[in-house]
């Protein structure tokens, strides 16, 4: 009677793990673990993305990448440019934070003004700030005779990855600023009033409770700023589109240039696997050290 | 039961001997209602097109499912999904990459017509059908120039370095201060601008392009002391002088370089025949070809020009049906009124196709077909690798920014074809 019993209970407990989880493991088996192994049987072939046939060369596409020093020039760019990102975002993201919850006038009106950037997806916020570089900041430099306006930005490396890193503060501060608002929701009223009476004033209480408190918030907001900014495509396409001359081809762009439009897929897939790699160590180290920080209310 | 077996025996021999009279019309009509789709990538002409397949379906009952879409790798998804389009139009570069998918097209009629000239042969079979013929070199909006000098533009006068370099000059005195508008997009520099010196050189024939071309990816190409190389880059150097965006060349653009030609700011664009709004204002405007100081003189009076949407079949994934439909189509263009008034009356476009006879309406085109049919073309290398417009392009774009000096560029490109061959 017991084994029967325990039979049927282990039957319904794996039939109410398939109804639930089942349609979600599904999907996800489907979308990214199948194609991540059909991908990762590609790296070991010198397929083109076309011909009928696909033949095999172990690891050969693995000791290419390697030596690849534009992909290593691409995902050295993207390093710098995801580490300022992901500092400034977070930085801006607070700062907004801390304003509109501190009880000003409107503040619902500026969280939602502070989020709808976020809203618009990359590929038009690129072109409008494309045109406000290379057109609209441009004739106000020239009429005003500003000398590092009269110059589209975009026209030369360093000022263009300042561009992009610009685009993307703007477009990821409104929606690590809902995060972070959340997280100051948390923070437990009487905690900041204890400090206050013990003798705490503003800068302390942020210093010594406010901020530690946060911490589950800055893990969250800096893994997706990091994970984003590793992965960019949309605003480097069409802000700068890579250029000037290639010069801002960040990872994601260069990994899709290399696998269709050079038509060598073997190559293009090794790389993204190696981008995939550099981004999951980045981010679990990341997760690591910063939940070692983390304390509960 | 003898007489009624040999009758009957009889009756269907007879049936036999008709069917296999008529098996050229039951063809035709086993064709009727068949379906075939056509990818067009000329995103300008999709309206005509379909007034077109309706007219193909009163004539043959076959329906024609025209689809546009211009994206980069749209046919290699198709291919990757097992649904491919049974006509493909692609630029010449791609035929080569999907060449074991396609139909094999030597055999058909309209190559006697021009087809084997402008289609692109591969291993000698014919795997793509010449949809259009096009040109590239200098548009020049004559209205702006006569505006100035006073007197009617003769592109011929003008074909040297000087005294191409003097009219120049006498245009910006005159007002017009920077009359060239130079396009910083990296397709238009490595495959239009930069790509005349893989064939506008030595007599300008395929053989003498193609020669070159095994030079560069052998590496035994020494363009900085080539001749014909430098001569078309002290003509860009030119360009770049009296260039309408030399304050910023990068931050061109294509649409306002397009305008700036349009309305006469500029009076010189270095493009191609499909710019054909141009002549939207005016219909004094015209192609010329660059006006280089190469080694052969006769250059720079013959326009660069070839083939260069190929249409091409499906073998791979189309029923026999639908090959035979897609044939019957790519004949009817070449063969019946309406086809070969398409594309040159509708489109505005060139026919590469000897027999047809119907005179452009565009003045671009116009100025092209005068060019072909006096038969002053030069070959059009088309068959770079497909990545050229991108490398090549990014170093063109360091070039016309001034960060790379000609030395410079000429040992990046001979590296690039050294590693590409």
């Amino acid at each position: 009677m017991k084994k029967e019993k325990s039979i049927r209970s282990a039957i319904h407990n794996a039939g109410s793990f398939a109804v639930f989880v089942g349609p979600g493991l599904f999907f996800f088996v489907m979308t990214i673990i199948v194609p991540l192994c059909y991908g990762f049987y590609l790296t070991l072939t010198d397929w083109n993305g076309i011909a009928k046939t696909k033949e095999f060369v172990g690891i050969k596409n693995y000791l290419t990448a390697f030596q690849d020093t534009k992909f290593w020039g691409a995902m050295g760019l993207t390093l710098i440019f995801t580490l300022i990102s992901v500092i400034l975002v977070n930085y801006v993201a607070f700062h907004l934070a801390r304003l509109v919850t501190s009880g000003i006038k409107g503040q619902n009106f500026f969280r939602a003004a502070f989020f709808t950037p976020n809203l618009i997806g990359g590929v038009v916020l690129g072109y409008i700030w494309q045109f406000i570089f290379s057109r609209a900041l441009v004739a106000l430099g020239k009429s005003l005779e500003i000398g590092f306006l009269s110059k589209s930005w975009l026209s030369n490396t360093v000022p263009a990855v300042c561009a992009l890193i610009l685009v993307t503060v703007w477009q990821y501060s409104g929606y690590m600023m809902l995060i972070y608002i959340a997280g100051f929701m948390n923070i437990p009223k009487n905690l900041k009033e204890a400090a206050r009476i013990d003798g705490c004033d503003e800068k302390q209480v942020r210093k010594y409770i406010v901020t530690p408190l946060m911490t589950s918030s800055f893990i969250v907001c800096i893994f997706l700023s990091i994970t984003r900014c590793f992965m960019t495509y949309d605003v480097n396409l069409s802000l700068t589109e890579g250029n000037p001359f290639g010069s801002t081809v960040m990872a994601a762009m260069f990994v899709y240039r290399k696998a269709f439009s050079d038509k060598n897929y073997g190559l293009g897939q090794t790389e993204a696997i190696l981008l995939f790699a550099v981004c999951a160590i980045v981010s679990l180290l990341q997760v690591y050290i910063t939940k070692r920080e983390e304390i509960e209310a | 039961m003898k007489k009624r077996g040999m009758s009957l025996f009889m009756t269907g021999a007879v049936l036999a001997g008709t069917l296999a009279g008529t098996t050229t019309t039951f063809a035709e009509q086993d064709l009727a209602g068949t379906k075939i789709t056509f990818l067009n990538t000329k995103v300008e002409i999709q309206d005509y097109l379909e007034d077109l397949g309706a007219q193909f379906k009163e004539a043959t009952g076959i329906e024609v499912e025209f689809y546009t879409n211009t994206e980069e790798n749209h046919i290699t998804e198709k291919y990757a999904a097992g649904e491919p389009y049974n006509i493909m139009m692609m630029d010449y570069p791609d035929v080569a990459d999907y060449q074991e998918y396609l139909y094999d097209l030597t055999n058909e009629e309209w190559t006697k017509d021009g087809g084997s000239q402008y289609g692109l042969t591969l291993d000698e079979k014919i795997y793509g059908f010449p949809f259009v013929v096009e040109a590239m070199g200098l548009i020049y909006n004559a209205d702006a120039i006569e505006g100035i000098t006073g007197e009617p533009f003769n592109w011929e006068d003008y074909s040297d370095l000087e005294s191409f370099k003097g009219l120049l000059a006498t245009l910006a005195e005159g007002g017009l201060e920077y009359p060239v508008a130079v396009n910083k997009d990296d397709w238009s520099l490595a495959s239009h601008v930069f790509g005349q010196a893989y064939c506008a050189r030595e007599d300008g024939s395929e053989s003498a392009s193609l020669a070159f071309v095994d030079k560069l990816k052998a590496g035994e190409a020494d363009l900085a002391n080539d001749a014909d190389f430098n001569a078309l880059m002290d003509l860009i150097d030119t360009f770049l002088e009296y260039n309408i965006n030399k304050d910023d060349p990068l931050s061109a653009s294509y649409d306002l370089n397009n305008e700036y030609l349009k309305d006469g700011t500029v009076a010189f664009w270095p493009n191609g025949s499909w710019a054909v709004n141009v002549s939207e204002l005016t219909d004094n405007v015209g192609i010329m070809p660059y006006p280089m100081d190469t080694e052969n003189a006769e250059i720079s009076k013959n326009l660069v020009s070839g083939a260069t949407k190929m249409l091409t079949v499906d073998a791979e994934y189309a029923s026999e049906e639908e090959q035979k439909a897609a044939l019957e189509f790519l004949d009817w263009l070449v063969y019946s009124e309406e086809g070969q008034r398409f594309l040159v009356e509708t489109c505005g476009l060139i026919s590469a196709f000897s027999n047809n006879e119907v005179e452009a309406d565009a003045a671009l085109s116009a100025s092209v077909a005068s060019f072909v049919k006096e038969g002053k073309a030069t070959f059009w290398y088309q068959a770079m690798p497909s990545d050229h417009n991108t490398e090549v392009g990014a170093l063109l774009q360091k070039y016309i920014a001034g960060a790379v000096d000609r030395n410079g560029l000429a040992e990046e490109v001979a590296a690039y074809w050294n590693e590409n061959n």
